[in-house]
């Protein structure tokens, strides 16, 4: 690999106000993050959309969706509706998952170059933007496997076992899921700063990335703490909000919706990209 | 046995004349007449009991002395007497009981190294008279007791019995669970049936063997109970006045309950109970409960603290403003059997288990719907064995308008879903519809009990509700409380209010339909195309309704009459949409996605649901990963 422009030149911004800057300002990663996932997600939702197309002539399915109720839900379904025609809506749930592989893939591939573009002095080209996401990919999928792995099994048995402890105690239940969330948060938080860890520090072995970054976490607690619970608030905020709004759009208001929506959709990708642009620049204070 | 009153009563009327000779007296002195909710003249006592009993929690037996007195209120001599032995039902795994509910009742079952019996170990008149007891069933939940001299009209007999009983480990309504330290006493003690005039003259007692689906009938009376448990358990009972507790030197307790005007007496122990306490429109509402249980009793309490108000505006003042108190037992865990169950001035909540989210309201409407039956066989003291659907289908009516209006109606309402009460009783209904509602608790396999005597009604007393409008059937089921309030009622009694309130049609399609007969009921839009629009109602349930039209244009919608002789309609002139029942007031309706349709399907939905759609497959393709 001879062109190593990916690498860290820099110290990165210390302020979060810097890390959104930064986001903003190199706005590439943003826009391929939602562009793909949004073009993948758009040809699903048209091939559901032209299976549910004849349902629309029941205003019952507009009360359905648009009260969320389930009263109609039997007689709906009970409905004699006739059948024939291209069954669009298997089609999607057909694809459905080797749409989500191929997504995530190339979410693991893009997460290559946005990281190194956050860590470089200047604006990486497209040539080095790609050259870092083929570098990182096999070593990203290896902690994002590992991270899987560790929140499913975390939230796995927190959930069981905050069901068990609801039965005894529905405070303790409570508790018992609280606790689960944070550690599966935890994790999630060090698999995240593992992969600025191995970038940051060209750093290609997982477990030593995963033993750098639970250092880092150690030494930059506070901030990332800060970094961490400040996009989670923020992103509850704007969940909120987004929420009461789009309950209050009636099913046929379409346009709205989509504003709403994929503003929404647009500001929490900006938190999380901010996240990690923190996060490597968490690390380059470190050095 | 001298009754000093000379005048032979009528116990299903007296109230009503007790009324309308104290609103005459006021009226004629000029005074305003008492407005619904002050406290009403009390009933004549027809069935009193005095108990003294102790109860040994490891043995789960109880030893009771009890004199018991029944007033013929009748113009008949009543020959005999005729009991309730209720836990002999228990006692085995072959009684007429246990055979027809298969050993098991709401997903509770018989425990056959624990059964329940009662037995008179003496009985006699109060002149010393020994009486003796002949069973009337195989199983001896009912038995006689012939007199020596039948009890003349106006007069009254009073009768000692001594009787030992065991409790069932908690599976029916009573029994014991936590390994001893909880007891539910439902229906423990000897307990009359209830006398009947005949036509012709010709009186009876109306008492029949304890069926698997059957509840209860009894007579209104006064109650003193003594119970004798161990001094630190805590007792919750049947009550109209503050309890009395005496400490024995033996270690035990006696607590000293009274209740006025009541059809039964339950009560529970245990030494872990907790009581919460609250004072509601002058009632005071007790909770008592496990330690572990403090959410689900909390829980219980709000939720029969906003339904109080509710039904004294709509029926009338709980117990007619003689009932003070209210007692909430929340039965633990393993005692869910005795859960979800009703007596006089007490009831029951914890038959669907123990802790659950808040988002799933099955302790809520199990306080509201027991709640419901202070006024629907406690007071209105229809007769549960042989006319069900009467105080069920009631309550559960009262049920689903409470949920609407504390809860939007949401049984269910979790992760921005929801799903109603009356929706879970339509789910119900769909399933058996073919039932009428008249009919004996043993006329019914178990599905068809739930429906005939909860659903149906339920749904049947929302659709009259929907169909005449809230004001009139406010007036119906004000009337129909007012005047039946401590009196046994048949349906023709309710049949008789709804002609005089809502009209001979509405009670002709309700009574000759639905109660009495098996009708169904599916209106649907069958097509529409460029022309016309063609409807079809199928099956024999005749309530008419109406349909709305939207064509083509800005015209206004178009609201047109749809006789219920008429099997289809057809509407020409370009439909856009048509809607059958647009208020969606026949919730009987079999289907009611199939009541409206649009010629073509709607472009904007169709767009809404793309937009819809984009959101929930980011989601599931970004699996989480963005927050």
């Amino acid at each position: 690999m001879k062109n190593e422009e990916w690498r860290i030149e820099t110290a990165a911004p210390t302020l979060v106000g810097a890390y959104l800057r930064r986001v903003v300002q190199r706005p590439r990663a943003w826009a391929l993050s939602y562009g793909v996932t949004t073009v993948l997600a758009l040809g699903l939702a048209l091939l559901m959309a032209l299976a549910w197309s004849p349902l629309t002539r029941y205003p019952a399915f507009n009360q359905i969706l648009e009260k969320r109720s389930l009263d109609l839900l039997f007689d709906f379904f009970s409905l004699e509706m006739g059948s024939g025609g291209v069954p669009w809506g298997v089609l999607a749930l057909v694809l459905a998952l080797p749409v989500w592989v191929l997504a995530r893939l190339i979410w693991t591939w893009l997460e290559g170059g946005t990281l190194a573009e956050y860590a470089a002095a200047q604006t990486l080209s497209w040539r080095a933007f790609a050259q870092a996401g083929w570098r990182w990919f096999g070593v990203f999928i290896a902690l994002n496997l590992t991270g899987a792995v560790l929140v499913g099994v975390t939230g796995g048995a927190a959930l069981l076992l905050a069901v068990f402890a609801y039965m005894l105690a529905p405070a303790l239940g409570w508790a018992v899921a609280g606790v689960g969330l944070a550690l599966a948060g935890l994790f999630a938080t060090w698999i995240e700063m593992a992969r600025a860890v191995a970038l940051t520090q060209n750093e290609r072995r997982v477990f030593q990335a995963l033993g750098s970054a639970a250092r880092a976490m150690v030494k930059q607690a506070l901030p990332l703490a800060a970094l961490v619970g400040g996009g989670l608030a923020l992103y509850g905020l704007l969940y909120l909000a987004h929420r009461w709004l789009m309950d209050t759009l009636p099913l046929r208001w379409w346009l709205p919706a989509l504003l709403i929506q994929q503003a929404y959709t647009i500001a929490r990708l900006g938190i999380r990209l901010t996240r990690q642009a923190g996060q490597v620049g968490l690390l380059a204070d470190l050095r | 046995m001298s009754n000093p009153k000379s005048k032979i009563e009528n116990p299903k009327s007296k109230g009503r004349y007790f009324w309308l000779a104290l609103l005459c007296c006021i009226g004629m002195l000029g005074l305003p007449a008492p407005s619904m909710g002050q406290a009403t003249v009390p009933p004549p006592d027809v069935a009193s009991y005095n108990i003294d009993a102790t109860y040994d929690p490891g043995t789960y037996t109880l030893t009771g002395q009890q004199t018991a007195v029944y007033h013929n209120r009748t113009a008949e001599p009543i020959p005999n007497l005729v009991f309730h032995l209720y836990l002999n039902a228990f006692r085995n795994a072959s009684t007429l009981w246990m055979r027809e509910a298969n050993l098991g009742l709401r997903g509770y079952s018989f425990d056959p190294n624990a059964p329940g019996w009662v037995r008179i170990d003496q009985i006699a008149l109060a002149g010393g008279t020994v009486l003796t007891v002949q069973a009337l069933d195989d199983d001896e939940t009912l038995v006689e007791v012939a007199l020596p001299q039948p009890v003349a009209p106006g007069d009254s007999v009073s009768v000692d019995i001594a009787f030992t009983a065991q409790f069932p480990k908690a599976f029916a309504r009573t029994g014991w669970a936590d390994n001893g330290d909880f007891i539910f006493g439902g229906q423990w003690f000897p307990k009359f049936g209830v006398w009947e005039e005949g036509d012709l003259n010709a009186g009876a007692w109306n008492a029949h063997p304890f069926h698997a689906n059957s509840e209860f009938y009894a007579d209104f009376g006064r109650y003193d109970v003594a119970l004798t448990l161990p001094q630190n358990w805590v007792v919750a009972a049947t009550g109209t006045g503050a309890p009395t507790v005496v400490a024995n030197v033996d270690g035990t307790s006696t607590h000293t309950f009274v209740a006025e005007h009541v059809i039964d007496f339950a009560w529970s122990a245990s030494p872990k109970y907790r009581e919460m306490t609250r004072q509601v429109e002058g009632v005071d509402v007790r909770v008592v409960y496990y330690p572990r249980q403090r959410a689900m009793a909390r829980r219980a309490l709000n939720a029969t603290a906003d339904a109080l108000p509710l039904y004294n505006a709509w029926f009338g003042a709980y117990g007619e403003g003689l009932y003070p108190q209210l007692t909430v037992v929340i039965v633990p865990p393993d005692g869910g059997g005795a859960g979800g169950m009703e007596y006089p001035t007490l009831f029951t909540v914890g038959a669907m288990g123990g802790a659950m989210p808040a988002c799933l309201r099955l302790i809520e409407v199990e306080a509201i719907h027991e709640l419901g039956h202070q006024w629907f066989q406690s007071v209105v003291a229809t007769n549960e064995a042989e006319e069900p659907w009467l105080d069920e289908g009631f309550t559960d009516y009262a049920t689903v308008r409470a949920m609407n209006a504390l809860y939007d109606g949401a049984l269910v309402d979790c992760l921005g879903w929801n799903f109603s009460y009356l929706a879970m009783h339509r789910l119900q209904y769909t399933m058996f519809p073919d039932t009428s509602m008249a009919g004996a608790a043993w006329d019914f396999g178990a599905l068809e009990y739930g429906i005939a005597t909860y659903s149906k009604p339920a749904l049947a007393l929302t659709t009259v509700e929907r169909t005449v409008g809230e004001t009139a059937m406010q007036q119906f089921l004000s009337t129909y409380f007012d005047r039946h309030a401590f009196t046994h009622p048949r349906a023709e009694d309710v049949r008789a209010v709804m002609e005089e309130t809502l009209g001979a049609e509405v009670a002709a399609w309700f009574f000759d339909q639905l109660v009495h007969d098996d009708g169904v009921l599916d209106a649907r839009v069958v097509a529409i195309d460029a022309d016309q629009a063609t409807l079809e109602r199928e099956g024999d349930l005749c309530i008419p309704t109406t349909v709305r039209v939207t064509r083509d244009g800005r015209q206004a919608p178009e609201t047109i009459a749809w006789p219920c002789d008429q099997p289809t309609l057809t509407i020409d002139g370009a439909p856009r949409m048509v809607e059958i029942d647009p208020g969606d007031a026949i919730v009987l309706d079999l289907n009611l996605a199939n009541n409206r349709l649009r010629r073509a399907p709607d472009p904007a939905t169709g767009l809404g649901l793309v937009v819809r759609g984009l959101r929930f497959w980011q989601d599931f393709l970004w699996g989480g990963a963005v927050w």
